[in-house]
């Protein structure tokens, strides 16, 4: 259904009226059912100047998006059988108005409490206006041309703030590099080294390929230390936030514990084999629950402890000694005596 | 009448469509051919061909020099020598000669002869060993003479653009590549770092 405001309804009205007068004028034909007279047209043609730019403002993309999916539903459901109406006069809806046997008492408390929900219009008019919040996490991969999920995002953390100012936060890094290089043997030996000096160790290796686990603090000094080693072609880094599984498996391990204290208790209390052997049964699965959890905490303790970062060395070539991947006319590519000579 | 007509048409529609035209000179046989392409060969392996690409607004025959000339000066091609050529059809030419080493040490020669028409921009290229080198470049200009270019228009045509500035290979200065450094000094006896090129224009 498309929106329209009263300035726009009256547009139409507005020109079939300038157009009559002017054609009522120009044939000299007379209407007893018009009153208009020359100033009157020109008054209207004046009214449509000025209107067809307020016009477009109203209509402007900006405020069209102010409302927000949550409001039309709003307004189309609590308009039984008005939707039509509810949406041209969407901008008035907001004031009390009894439409189409609706009552203004129930739209007002539904109002309300979309409000509460919703937020009002004046809030999120702050909420647009106000400067974007910045993510909670930090992230150590700058100008990536690979990212994170959009929900998982980190900002890059400052000189000041590395990342394990993260107190509290679980967050497991993930992050690789493409790296043109010239020798590629010095490159590899090169990244293999690096768990010297950053701590970690080297996860697998292959020709061109370095998998390193590092120690998330060191991340960033290592990428940015890579980057000036060659040329970085694609970068890319990727967080997980695993807080909340952390929490929970910690939650869950405290009560487990507290369980199988328990269940030690009431295996000391045992009077017959039988409810021995039942409190025993219950304690072995307690126990095997328990060491699952273990198992897994220490897992995500060492992912968010170590990232993981890829490094894929290419060598760059005689063909190609510098990369054209920023040159708009990569012709140059294609000539030479390695396009040219035949051996 | 009607069917003179009809050939002018095919033969102009044929002819619109090649970017270029060069028979396989003396002592060289054609390997490949395409629209944006053509490859030869002759028998000590010094290979000849012509790359075409479609040109841009702007894209006179002095910039893509200039362009052409820095990117292979990157790549450690010395500019040894520039002078102008002109295609079969009149288009305007520019013919650059490069000595180049090999990172195993082989010393060759490389000479491009650019063109630039209004649609196409077209390289006629030539390279083999270094010790070849006299005989095939003193036919180069002759082969560029041979070369038909299309693509241009028969106004304010590119075909006509006034030959590039004297150039010199910008040295290598890639602060990241120690190969490039270590190579540079390899080429300079050769040459043209150090020394300019030669300009017959």
């Amino acid at each position: 259904m498309k929106y329209r405001t009263p300035a726009q309804r009256a547009i139409p009205a507005f020109f079939l009226n300038a157009v009559r007068t002017l054609r009522l004028r120009a044939f000299g034909e007379t209407n007893p059912m018009m009153t208009i007279t020359r100033p009157s047209a020109w008054i209207v043609l004046a009214c449509m100047l000025v209107g067809l730019p307020a016009c477009k403002k109203s209509m402007s993309p900006s405020m069209a998006d102010g409302y927000s999916g949550a409001d039309r539903g709003y307004a189309e459901e609590s308009m039984d059988g008005g939707g039509a109406y509810a949406e041209d006069d969407y901008e008035s809806m907001d004031e009390p108005m009894p439409v189409m046997g609706v009552s203004a008492e129930p739209m007002e408390a539904i109002r309300s409490e979309r409000r509460r929900l919703f937020g009002s219009r004046a809030d999120k008019k702050r909420a647009k206006s106000a400067p974007p919040s910045p993510p909670a996490e930090p992230s150590a991969a700058p100008g990536g041309s690979g990212s994170a999920a959009p929900d998982s995002a980190k900002p890059e953390p400052t000189e000041e703030q590395p990342p394990e100012a993260d107190e509290g936060r679980q967050i497991i890094y993930t992050a690789g590099m493409r790296i043109a290089v010239f020798n590629l043997q010095d490159a590899l030996e090169t990244a293999e080294a690096l768990p010297e000096r950053y701590g970690g160790y080297v996860q697998t290796m292959s020709d061109s390929q370095v998998v390193l686990r590092i120690p998330s603090k060191n991340l960033r000094p290592v990428m940015t230390g890579l980057a000036g080693y060659g040329n970085v072609e694609r970068r890319w880094l990727q967080s997980q936030d695993v807080t909340a599984e952390f929490t929970d498996i910690e939650s869950r391990l405290k009560a487990l514990e507290k369980t199988h204290a328990q269940l030690l208790e009431l295996l000391g209390k045992a009077r017959t084999v039988e409810e021995a052997l039942k409190v025993r049964e219950a304690l072995d699965r307690v126990s095997a629950e328990l060491e699952v959890l273990k198992g897994r905490l220490r897992q995500l303790s060492n992912m968010t402890a170590y990232s993981t970062l890829t490094l894929d060395f290419y060598e760059r070539g005689p063909h190609n000694p510098t990369p054209s991947s920023n040159d708009p006319f990569p012709w140059v590519d294609s000539l030479g005596v390695e396009d040219t000579e035949w051996k | 009448m009607k069917r003179f007509l009809t050939i002018l048409a095919i033969a102009s529609t044929t002819t619109a469509c090649a970017t270029h035209k060069l028979d396989p000179p003396e002592g060289f046989a054609q390997v490949e051919h395409s629209e944006y392409a053509t490859t030869m060969i002759a028998p000590d392996h010094v290979g000849l061909n012509v790359r075409v690409w479609s040109n841009v607004k702007g894209g006179s025959l002095g910039f893509w020099s200039e362009d052409m000339v820095n990117k292979l000066g990157d790549r450690g091609y010395a500019l040894t020598r520039q002078s102008p050529v002109k295609s079969k059809n009149g288009v305007a030419g520019t013919r650059f000669d490069f000595d180049y080493t090999a990172p195993d040490g082989a010393e060759k020669f490389y000479s491009a002869v650019l063109f630039a028409s209004d649609k196409y921009r077209v390289v006629l290229q030539v390279a083999g060993d270094a010790e070849l080198g006299a005989r095939y470049l003193a036919q180069l200009d002759g082969i560029a003479g041979e070369t038909k270019i299309r693509g241009c228009k028969l106004v304010n045509s590119l075909c006509k653009s006034p030959q590039p500035r004297p150039l010199e290979v910008a040295p290598a200065a890639d602060s990241k590549a120690p190969a490039a450094a270590e190579a540079a000094p390899a080429k300079a006896p050769q040459g043209s770092a150090a020394a300019p090129a030669t300009t017959d224009a």
